[in-house]
C-alpha cells in the first residue's frame, strides 16, 4: 500500500469512486482528507458529478452533409480537371459549385495544381543520334551520280576518247548519202565508236527469218576513195566498198561499207528513213535515224541484241551503269532491286560500302 | 526498330525525358547522364524494342535508373549534404515556383505520377506501366497529390 500524499491522492479518490479501493486504503483516504479540509471539499464535489446525466443530452453534428458535399466536390473537381468527368457528375459538380461556399475558389486552386511544362531541352541530343550513310540528295539522283562518277574516274579516264560526231552531222551525212542512194545505216550505227582512222564495215545478214544486221568495226584505215555505183539502177547487188566523200566532217575519215547478199531498194531511203532489214518477200520496216540510234543505244546499254523496246527507267539505267562499272574497275559494284508483296528493297554495293533500303511498294 | 526510328525517338522524347529527370532529381548532370544511359540501352536493344512502345520503354527505364541512383546516393547524401532550414523570407517569383516547391515535398510516387501526367500527358495506364502501379492506384495517387497541392496553394493564399 502506498502512502497517500498530495501528489497521488487523485488516484485514490478515483479508485474510491470506481469501487476498487481496498478497505485499508479507504481508511487512509478518510484520514488524509480530514487532514486537508480543502481536498475534502473537492472530494465531495467530485462524488456529486454523475456523468450519466450527460447521456440524456442529444448530440447532433449539424455539418455532416456539408462535409460529405465537400468531399464529393473534391472528387468531382479533380475528375473535371483530369478530363475524366461523366455528364452526370458534371451536372452534379455544377450544382455543388452553387451550393457550397468557396467552391469556386476551390476550383481555382485545383486549376493551379496543373504543372506547366518547363521549357527544357536536352543539350546533347545530336550526340545521341546514330549517324548512318548520309545521302543528302534525292536517293535516285545521288545513286546515279555516284555510279556515273565512278565510271568517269575509273573507266573512261584510262581509255582514249573516240572522236564523236554531232547529231546534226548524222543528218547531213544521211541525207547526203540518201541522195546518193547509199544506205545511211552504216554511218549512223557506229558513229560513237568511229575514230579518224576507223574502218567500219557493215555485214547485212539476210538469212531468211532473221532481220538482225551484224556490224563489225575494223580499225585499219583504208585509203579514201569515191564510191562507184549506178544510181539509175535502183535494185542492185552491192559488193563493193563505199567510202564516204569529202562532205563528211573530217576529211581523213574512212568509212568502208560492205553490204553482202542484200537486195537494196535505194529508193526506200527517203526523208531520212532507212530500212533496218530486208528479207525477200517480206515487208520492209522503216525507221528514222533518230529511232535507230535510240535502239542501238539501248542494245549497247543492256548488251542485248534484240531490238525489243526496253524501259529506260532509272532502275535499269543505274543497274546497267553499275554492271559496267563492275566490269571495268577493280571495285565490286552491284545494284539490284527486289519486290515483295508490300515492300520494295534496293541494294547497292560499291566495294565495302553496302546499302539496303526497304520501303513500301 | 531501325536506326531511323531510333533517331526519331531521340528527336521526340529526349527533351521530355530530360525534363522529367531534371525535375525529379534536380541535378542537370545526373539528369543528362540518365538520359544518355537510357538511349544507350535502347540502341543496344534496338532489335527487341517495338517502335510503337519506345516512349514507354524510355520513361520506364529512366525512372528505374533514377531510383537506382537515388538509392546509391542516399547514404552519401546524408553525410555530405547539409540540411538547410527553410527560409521564411524566401521570395517566390511566381505561382509556378511555389507549385514546384510544393511538388518537391510530395511523396516520390505522387511526384512522379503528377509530372508524368502534366508534363508528358500520359494516361493512367501508361503511368501505371512506368511506375509499376495499378491504374486505380495511379488515380488515387494523383488525386492525393492534387489535393495536397491545392491545400498548399490555398494555405499560401490565406497567408498572403
Amino acid at each position: 500500500m502506498k502512502k497517500i500524499t498530495l501528489h497521488n491522492y487523485e488516484a485514490f479518490m478515483l479508485d474510491h469512486f470506481e469501487g476498487t479501493l481496498s478497505y485499508k486504503d479507504k481508511k487512509e483516504l478518510v484520514l488524509f482528507l480530514e487532514k486537508h479540509p480543502r481536498l475534502k471539499e473537492e472530494f465531495y464535489e467530485f462524488e456529486m458529478l454523475d456523468l450519466s446525466d450527460f447521456e440524456t443530452i442529444p448530440f447532433v453534428f449539424e455539418n455532416k452533409e456539408e462535409i460529405k458535399q465537400k468531399a464529393e466536390l473534391d472528387v468531382l473537381l479533380i475528375e473535371h480537371l483530369e478530363g475524366i468527368i461523366s455528364k452526370t457528375n458534371k451536372k452534379r459538380l455544377n450544382e455543388l459549385l452553387k451550393v457550397i461556399p468557396n467552391a469556386i475558389q476551390e476550383q481555382n486552386n485545383y486549376r493551379k495544381t496543373i504543372l506547366t511544362k518547363p521549357n527544357v531541352t536536352f543539350p546533347k541530343k545530336s550526340k545521341l543520334k546514330k549517324r548512318g550513310i548520309v545521302i543528302p540528295m534525292q536517293f535516285w539522283y545521288s545513286a546515279a551520280a555516284a555510279i556515273i562518277g565512278f565510271i568517269v574516274i575509273f573507266d573512261f579516264s584510262t581509255k582514249p576518247q573516240p572522236q564523236t560526231y554531232q547529231a546534226n552531222s548524222i543528218t547531213t551525212i544521211s541525207e547526203r548519202i540518201a541522195l546518193q542512194k547509199v544506205p545511211t545505216i552504216i554511218l549512223s550505227e557506229h558513229l560513237d565508236n568511229v575514230s579518224k582512222d576507223s574502218l567500219i564495215s557493215n555485214n547485212w545478214s539476210t538469212k531468211k527469218g532473221s532481220n538482225k544486221p551484224e556490224y563489225r568495226i575494223q580499225n585499219n584505215p583504208l585509203p579514201k576513195t569515191n564510191p562507184t555505183r549506178d544510181t539509175n539502177n535502183k535494185t542492185q547487188e552491192i559488193n563493193t566498198n563505199f567510202i564516204a566523200n569529202n562532205n563528211t566532217e573530217t576529211k581523213n575519215d574512212s568509212l568502208n561499207i560492205t553490204q553482202q547478199n542484200l537486195h537494196t531498194d535505194l529508193s526506200l531511203i527517203k526523208n531520212n528513213k532507212l530500212q533496218t532489214a530486208k528479207v525477200e518477200n517480206q515487208g520492209i520496216k522503216e525507221i528514222s535515224v533518230k529511232e535507230f540510234l535510240q535502239l542501238k543505244a539501248k542494245e549497247k546499254l543492256f548488251k542485248d541484241n534484240t531490238t525489243e523496246s526496253k524501259d529506260l527507267n532509272s532502275n535499269n539505267i543505274i543497274a546497267s551503269l553499275a554492271n559496267k562499272l563492275n566490269n571495268n574497275t577493280k571495285t565490286e559494284v552491284t545494284y539490284s532491286t527486289s519486290k515483295k508483296e508490300k515492300t520494295k528493297t534496293t541494294h547497292i554495293k560499291i566495294g565495302k560500302f553496302e546499302y539496303y533500303r526497304t520501303k513500301k511498294a | 526498330m531501325n536506326r531511323k526510328e531510333y533517331n526519331n525517338s531521340v528527336d521526340l522524347y529526349a527533351d521530355g525525358l530530360y525534363r522529367f529527370m531534371l525535375k525529379s532529381i534536380g541535378n542537370e548532370n545526373d539528369a543528362q547522364d540518365i538520359v544518355q544511359d537510357v538511349f544507350l540501352k535502347l540502341w543496344e536493344k534496338i532489335d527487341t524494342v517495338n517502335a510503337e512502345k519506345v516512349k514507354s520503354y524510355l520513361f520506364t527505364a529512366a525512372y528505374r535508373t533514377m531510383l537506382d541512383r537515388i538509392k546509391k546516393m542516399k547514404p552519401l547524401s546524408t553525410e555530405t549534404v547539409a540540411y538547410t532550414e527553410p527560409n521564411h523570407h524566401e521570395q517566390y517569383s511566381d505561382a509556378g515556383e511555389i507549385l514546384n516547391k510544393a511538388v518537391n515535398n510530395l511523396p516520390e510516387k505522387q511526384r512522379s505520377a503528377i509530372r508524368l501526367r502534366d508534363y508528358e500527358g500520359y494516361s493512367y495506364q501508361e503511368i501505371g506501366e512506368i511506375l509499376k502501379m495499378k491504374e486505380s492506384q495511379v488515380k488515387i495517387t494523383i488525386f492525393r497529390a492534387r489535393k495536397t497541392l491545392k491545400n498548399y496553394i490555398g494555405s499560401l493564399e490565406v497567408l498572403i
